[in-house]
């Protein structure tokens, strides 16, 4: 069992506080994604779970054991690095052997691992180069197949897929889903990207300032944003922030709550669009239109805020277009002073 | 610090003026050839010059040496005799009656031993020392940076007076060991502040994956830094190398039976026949460019960091 | 990883004992050694010696006059040869090798080369003879022709010391990034305005290492002057190391390389105040 508890985690560096309190329970063969802007924290939070950082407080268990105290080498986890940190002067085989060989396992069975990991991640006919003769892709196929070789408890990687250019990553993110779900490993990934988070993960963690905004699957976070930042972060474009709006017949108090609505938020392809003024839809002046293949992205102004409208590709709207929106009802998400989701 | 500087700097004063002769020669028909034709003809006599100043200079550096080589394979009679030519004897009788001089071997194997002592010693110390500045952040760490640059600073040899009088009260005086450690005190600085820019540049990654794989930290090094930084590390026994085996001045004071090459140089500048000082001459030289040219690949980036 | 707080210091340890012991207190000791008369008692009769004694003079003019040629020499000697150098290509690294082989070649080699080329039977009255410029062997390296020796020794000096200032500002030169001539070009400057104007002002980090280095060398000269002029030329460390050896005087070999110290730091300080950058604009 390697469900991973983090226990009130924080890191202090000098007056900074990079990490405020983290709790996260991961399941077993779970694979989290740890997602946020750089500075966030998510790589020093997965750097401190691999120990290669320590924390300033609080405690770390995989399954039974408590790893705070552990070396990196004591605690079951392997992981891949950014920039791929294959050994230079050691070809592919010995670079996938060489957690098993400090280990001292048999020698048939490192044979076996090396040939197993290899072919999985597509590299067995390169297993005698030297990575300064592999590509960069090359290079990250070794890195993943030397962290599988090593069966560990928990695999942990850190923006694996951002040296990569846009293809190559497209690729490599659909076989690493493959491969990892086989592989049946808990996982944590960090990443910056959320199309990857949302793709690759069974739950994400989104982080913003040291402190984990939601935790939750990627429908959830899409669909029920808990702040504000998780709302404007995923998704692209992202959801539009407005003040309630009562020709939509929104309640400036929910039910449950006893606090003010601040603002509402609606993913641009949540609105109804009419051409002819219509009771309860809201006129705005298109200011910009751009056919994005798929559908048309809309940008108005809406009071304040500039909003983004998603509609079918074919609907005729241009620059300078006059429409009337109206957002889907159970669509629109409600948010407080502090930008926390409301039950509505 | 590559091509990249020197193709920028030449090519584009080149493509400067060609443009602006190309701008001309657009505008009208005679005037134009006339004009194209200038700008290139002083384009080859700056090339010829300065292909001519660099000949010179090589010539400058290299033709001394090659004297030295020629003295040494004269006959003794070429050497004291008048007018040198440029077709020496080739004969090996100068450098044989060195070999044979006495003293001569001991001078030898007194410098080979020195230079072997002060090139452990050099890397021994100053690897760790080097490994600590590149891969930890520790209170201090910027005084001991400074104690280290600033020690070249000092006229280095000056501190073998001194150590003249502690060898003696300690017993190792007239020994090569003592030599050595003198030499190390020179070498040392050198051997930190390469180091330290070596393991600089084997990123920390490396380790910290062969931590997760289950290697404590001398394990790591030696599996793993030791051997991206063995060329390097080479390189800088070497430097510590030749660095004892010029030495001068601190082996002519500090030695005396058991003089190095240097010191038996210095010592018997009087009275010993000419063949001997060409001849040490050309022991002194050769080992040293052999050395240098081995390792010349890490030569410039060497120099270039320790004298920072 | 964690790591135990003292583990970086046990790796500097060594060498900082190594220094300690083999640098820090034989420097101590030279204070006190040149402070300390033959009787024990604290005071300056060490220098008063040295001040007497009819090499002083001479030796500190050599030094000084020495340093005060060959310096500034290979200051623009080196210049010249690094900003040949950043316009290289294909030969670069060879000719790079071949200009800083002085460097490894030990003082004392330098001055058995010189000595073979200058001395009275030597390669460069052949030459001239064989040029006809000369019909008998002149003496370069007599004492009784002091302008001619200190010459020599000037030349000797340059040939082995350019070397170190020149791999300072080439590596200098590459710290610079090439936009700033760039830049320079692109409004217009030519060539020399473009060298008085952007790249040297920039090198001056570097040439304030290579003048101090260089000086700090060149107060130290022994070997090369050793061997071209022996006693005939003496300079502060030549004097330093007879007083040690033949004199067995070490209070006043002391106060030589007190002496010398105290010259290094003067200028090396004149150097840092007159050649500083303010690091904002570095």
């Amino acid at each position: 069992m390697s469900a991973i508890q983090i226990s009130a985690v924080r890191k202090q560096f000098g007056k900074q506080e990079i990490l405020k309190s983290i709790d996260l329970e991961i399941r077993d063969k779970e694979f989290t994604v740890l997602l946020g802007p750089s500075g966030c924290g998510k790589s020093t939070l997965l750097r401190i779970i691999a120990g290669l950082e320590y924390e300033s407080s609080g405690s770390i268990r995989i399954g039974e054991r408590e790893i705070t105290s552990l070396a990196p080498r004591d605690r079951r986890i392997a992981m891949v690095f950014q920039n791929y940190a294959v050994f230079p002067h050691m070809t592919v085989a010995e670079n996938i052997a060489f957690g098993l060989r400090v280990r001292k396992d048999s020698e048939a069975h490192i044979q076996r691992k090396v040939k197993e990991t290899a072919a999985l991640m597509h590299i067995e006919d390169r297993l005698d180069h030297y990575s300064g003769q592999l590509s960069g892709g090359q290079r990250q196929r070794v890195a993943v197949a030397r962290a599988l070789a090593m069966e560990p408890e928990v695999l942990l990687m850190d923006e694996p897929l951002s040296n990569l250019d846009a293809l190559l990553r497209l690729e490599m993110r659909a076989e690493l889903k493959t491969i990892l779900a086989a592989s049946d490993t808990t996982t944590i990934y960090v990443t910056h990207d959320q199309v990857e988070a949302m793709s690759l993960a069974d739950r994400i963690a989104v982080m913003k300032g040291g402190q984990i905004e939601q935790y939750a699957p990627p429908s959830e976070i899409y669909h029920y944003p808990a702040t504000e930042f998780v709302g404007s972060f995923i998704g692209n474009p992202p959801m539009n922030f407005i003040p309630p709006d009562a020709r939509w017949n929104h309640p400036t108090r929910p039910e449950q709550s006893s606090q003010q609505v601040h603002k509402c938020g609606i993913r641009p392809e949540d609105f109804e669009v009419r051409f002819e003024p219509t009771e309860n839809f809201a006129p705005v002046r298109v200011l910009v239109s751009e056919l994005l293949g798929s559908h048309k992205q809309l940008t108005a102004r809406f009071g304040d805020e500039m909003i983004r409208v998603n509609v079918p590709s074919d609907l005729d709207v241009g620059n300078g277009s006059d429409i009337h929106i109206r957002p889907l009802a159970e669509k629109v998400r409600f948010y407080d002073h502090s930008g926390h989701l409301m039950s509505a | 610090m590559k091509s990249s500087s020197s193709e920028a700097v030449m090519p584009s004063s080149l493509s400067s003026r060609a443009s602006a002769s190309s701008s001309r020669s657009s505008s009208s028909s005679s005037p134009a050839a006339q004009t194209a034709h200038k700008p290139r003809r002083n384009d080859m006599t700056w090339k010829w010059l300065f292909r001519a100043g660099v000949s010179i200079l090589v010539l400058w550096v290299l033709v001394p040496i090659a004297l030295l080589m020629l003295n040494s394979v004269s006959t003794p009679e070429q050497i004291t005799g008048w007018p040198k030519t440029l077709t020496p004897a080739l004969s090996f009788e100068t450098l044989d009656f060195f070999w044979h001089y006495q003293g001569v071997i001991s001078a030898l194997g007194n410098s080979l031993l020195a230079a072997a002592f002060t090139m452990v010693i050099a890397i021994v110390l100053g690897a760790p020392a080097g490994y600590a500045l590149a891969r930890f952040v520790f209170p201090g760490m910027n005084a001991y940076r400074m104690i280290i640059i600033l020690s070249r600073a000092f006229p280095m040899p000056l501190l073998a007076l001194p150590l003249a009088v502690i060898f003696i009260q300690v017993g190792i005086d007239d020994s090569i060991l003592g030599l050595a450690m003198v030499h190390a005190t020179l070498a040392l600085p050198f051997a930190v502040l390469i180091t330290s820019s070596l393991f600089m540049g084997i990123p920390v990654e490396l380790e910290e994956a062969a931590w997760l794989m289950g290697c404590n930290r001398w394990q790591a090094f030696r599996r793993v830094v030791l051997p991206l930084a063995a060329p390097g590390i080479t390189a800088s026994a070497v430097f510590a190398f030749v660095i004892s085996w010029n030495e001068v001045f601190a082996s002519a004071i500090l030695t005396v039976e058991n003089r190095t090459l240097t010191a038996f140089l210095v010592q018997s500048l009087s009275e010993s026949p000419a063949e001997i000082k060409y001849a040490g001459g050309l022991i002194l030289v050769v080992p040293a460019l052999l050395f240098l040219f081995a390792i010349r690949k890490y030569l410039f980036s060497m120099w270039g960091i320790s004298n920072r | 990883m964690k790591h135990d707080r003292w583990l970086p210091y046990y790796l500097i340890a060594p060498s900082l004992l190594f220094m300690g012991a083999f640098f820090l207190y034989p420097f101590i000791q030279i204070f006190a050694e040149a402070f300390t008369s033959s009787d024990g008692d604290v005071g300056l009769a060490n220098f008063t010696r040295i001040y007497q004694d009819f090499n002083f003079w001479p030796s500190l003019k050599n030094t000084l006059l020495l340093t005060g040629v060959v310096v500034p020499v290979q200051l623009v000697l080196a210049i010249g040869m690094a900003l040949m150098v950043t316009r290289m290509n294909k030969g670069r690294n060879s000719i790079l090798y071949i200009w800083t082989i002085p460097l490894g070649i030990s003082d004392l080699a330098a001055g058995i080369i010189w000595l073979a080329i200058l001395e009275q039977f030597g390669f460069l009255n052949s030459f001239l003879s064989a040029v006809s410029v000369i019909d008998a062997p002149a003496s370069w390296l007599n004492y009784q022709n002091a302008f001619a020796l200190f010459l020599a020794v000037v030349v000797a000096e340059i040939w082995r010391g350019t070397a170190i200032v020149l791999v300072i500002l080439v590596s200098g030169m590459g710290l610079i990034p090439k936009e700033y001539d760039e830049a320079g070009q692109v409004f217009g400057a030519n060539y020399w305005q473009r060298l008085w104007k952007i790249t040297l002002p920039m090198l001056r980090p570097s040439i304030q290492s290579a003048l101090i280095l260089r000086t700090l060398l060149a107060l130290e000269v022994f070997a090369v002057v050793m061997m071209l002029g022996g006693s005939d030329m003496p300079v502060l460390m030549s004097e330093t190391f007879d007083w040690q050896f033949l004199y067995q005087q070490t209070g006043a070999a002391a106060a030589y390389a007190v002496l010398i110290m105290l010259i290094s730091v003067v200028i090396t300080g004149c150097y840092i105040k007159f050649l500083n950058v303010p690091k904002e604009a570095r």
